[in-house]
Parts: C-alpha cells; structure tokens; sequence
C-alpha cells in the first residue's frame, strides 16, 4: 500500500491535523510530511521513543493499539498500520480521538476496533510466546551468548536502573528479529542499548566498560 | 505538601479503575492496583520518555500520554517531578474528560 499518498489524503481530509509523518524502525522517517514543524531526525527520535512506550506498556498489557502524547496546542497520535511500520499525524486538541481514528481506519481500509472479548486477548498473548523463547534460548545455560548478555544486562541497570530488565528485554527480542543472534552481531544490540542512556558521559562510561570487559 | 494518602483518593475519581504513583527511581509510592510493582518501570520509563519529546519538538512540554487498548481500559501517565503517575481509566470514560479532572486532582494538592 501508497502509505505516503495514503497518509496525505488523511491530512488533507482534517483541517484540524497539520501534519504527519511515517516511521519503521529499519527505515527511519520515510514520510516527513510536517510543514517544517520538526525535521528527519528530530522526528526519528519522537517516533522512537513514542513506540517504545507502546511496546513496554504491551508487556504488561496484551491489547494496546495507539498512543496519543497531549501537549497544550498540539496531540501528537501514532498508530501501528502495519508490522513495525507507525503513523503519525500532529493535530489540534479540538480534534476527537474517535475522529483521527475513524479517518485512518477508512483511509487505510482498517476494519475498526471490535467489542473487547477474551479471544483477542488469548490471541496477543500467543503471539507474544515467541518472543518470550528466544530470550530462553539466548540466556540459556548452553548458549555462548548467556555471559555476554547477562554482562550487558548488568552493566545497563548500573545507568538506567530498575528499567534495565524491561529495556534490555526489549532491546533484545528486537535485535533477535533484525540481527541473527550471534557475538559478532553484539555491537549492533550494544549500540541499541546506548540510546537508552540519556546522560552522554554515563554513555560513554558503558560502552568503555563493555568494551574494557570483552578484553578481558 | 501532599501526601501518599492524599493520592489515594485518586482511586475516589469517577473513570479512574486503577492508579499508580511511582518514583523515579522504580519505588511505588502509592497505588490500587495488585499488579502495580510489574507496571511501575514502564510508568517510569514511559513518563521519562515523556518528559524528553520536550528536546525533540522546540520545548513543547507535555500534558499527559495516553497508550490506548482495545478494551478501552486506556493508560495515561502524567509527570509529576520526579513522580510519576499512571492511570487506567475505566473503558466507558472520555479520555479527554479524564484527564482534566486527574489534572485539576492534581492542581488540588499542590
């Protein structure tokens, strides 16, 4: 599907949204359609971290769908349209929720949001197995990369403290999906595991003494 | 200053299922919630993800952020210095509606 087309016709159709934009994590913003309001890489961090929010709170609860961050003159709304691909509009707060949803579910030919029932949630759960077994498989005793990734678990909770089980967990089921799990393929997971660290020194101080440790 | 006790009545608030009031540093302050200590980083971590969108679009602070569910049981984290709190409304209650009423709540205490 012409997302990009697609996404210029939502914003077209509503007054009250200014703008939009398209994000995969494997891409990056692949559709800055904000007039300006914000550029690539700003955007690539909003999108970032947007998403993350969406998938932590998905690990508590199986059923979460968009995110919505309200600030005074501007909601910023973001929707999963398809696997690890999200749409964004930025739209005034007199636009109601059910509205922006309506829209993008016509546009994009989404059937709408059913009755709650349990089947939907058994159905997320099941889908979230697997996830849950390559971490057993990867910090099994048998696996080479267990001391390794144990090690970085560790050393991420020295900076970003009780989050650093969820954060490594789902950095990890990420990096097994787009990388194949593998010690020369650690970089890639070490580096994901950075920008989770806001503070530049502490950064710095993870990454030198991960790498001070493997020389070990 | 307000108390733990005070943000108990939070769970008094008509729409409100669950609350959670979390340090920063992981600690529940205050909650009514049976599973709050398993939610309490992503609270953290979401409010703290938050409160940075302000570097990534020109010091715009955020109000609150809401995840939606299917359910309709949505969440919504609001930063409170360096608490943070997470509500889950209950699915029959306006969002919008919510949240002026958890920010005039708020707006009480202090």
């Amino acid at each position: 599907m012409d997302y990009d087309s697609k996404l210029s016709d939502i914003i077209a159709s509503l007054p009250e949204v200014s703008g939009g934009f398209l994000y995969a994590p494997d891409r990056g913003i692949y559709s800055n359609q904000t007039s300006g309001v914000a550029n690539n890489e700003s955007l690539q961090q909003v999108s970032f971290k947007m998403t993350k929010i969406v998938s932590m709170i998905s690990v508590h609860f199986h059923d979460t769908g968009g995110i919505r961050v309200c600030f005074r003159d501007l909601i910023l709304f973001g929707t999963q349209i398809e696997a690890g691909h999200w749409l964004f509009l930025l739209h005034q707060p007199s636009l109601s929720p059910g509205m922006v949803k309506m829209t993008v579910q016509m546009a994009l030919n989404i059937e709408p949001d059913k009755t709650p029932q349990v089947e939907i949630i058994q159905e997320a759960v099941v889908d979230n197995q697997p996830n849950k077994e390559i971490m057993a498989i990867l910090l099994a005793d048998e696996s080479e990369l267990q001391a390794p990734l144990t090690r970085i678990q560790d050393e991420l909770a020295m900076y970003i403290g009780p989050v650093a089980e969820l954060v490594f967990q789902d950095s990890v089921e990420i990096w097994a999906s787009t990388h194949t799990p593998s010690i020369e393929n650690l970089p890639e997971l070490i580096s994901m595991m950075e920008q989770e660290i806001d503070d530049d020194e502490d950064r710095e101080k993870f990454s030198t003494s991960l790498k001070s440790k493997e020389e070990e | 200053m307000a108390t733990a006790k005070d943000f108990s009545r939070l769970g008094d608030i008509e729409g409100v299922s669950r609350y959670i009031l979390v340090r920063n540093d992981g600690y529940v302050v205050s909650e009514n919630y049976e599973e709050a200590v398993a939610l309490s980083s992503a609270i953290v971590t979401s409010g703290k993800f938050c409160d940075s969108l302000s570097d990534d679009l020109e010091g715009r602070r955020y109000i609150y952020c809401c995840v939606e569910r299917t359910s309709g049981d949505n969440v919504l984290v609001f930063s409170l210095g360096r608490y943070y709190l997470g509500i889950i409304k209950h699915a029959d209650c306006d969002p919008q509606q919510l949240a002026d009423t958890i920010i005039g709540f708020l707006k009480g205490l202090a």
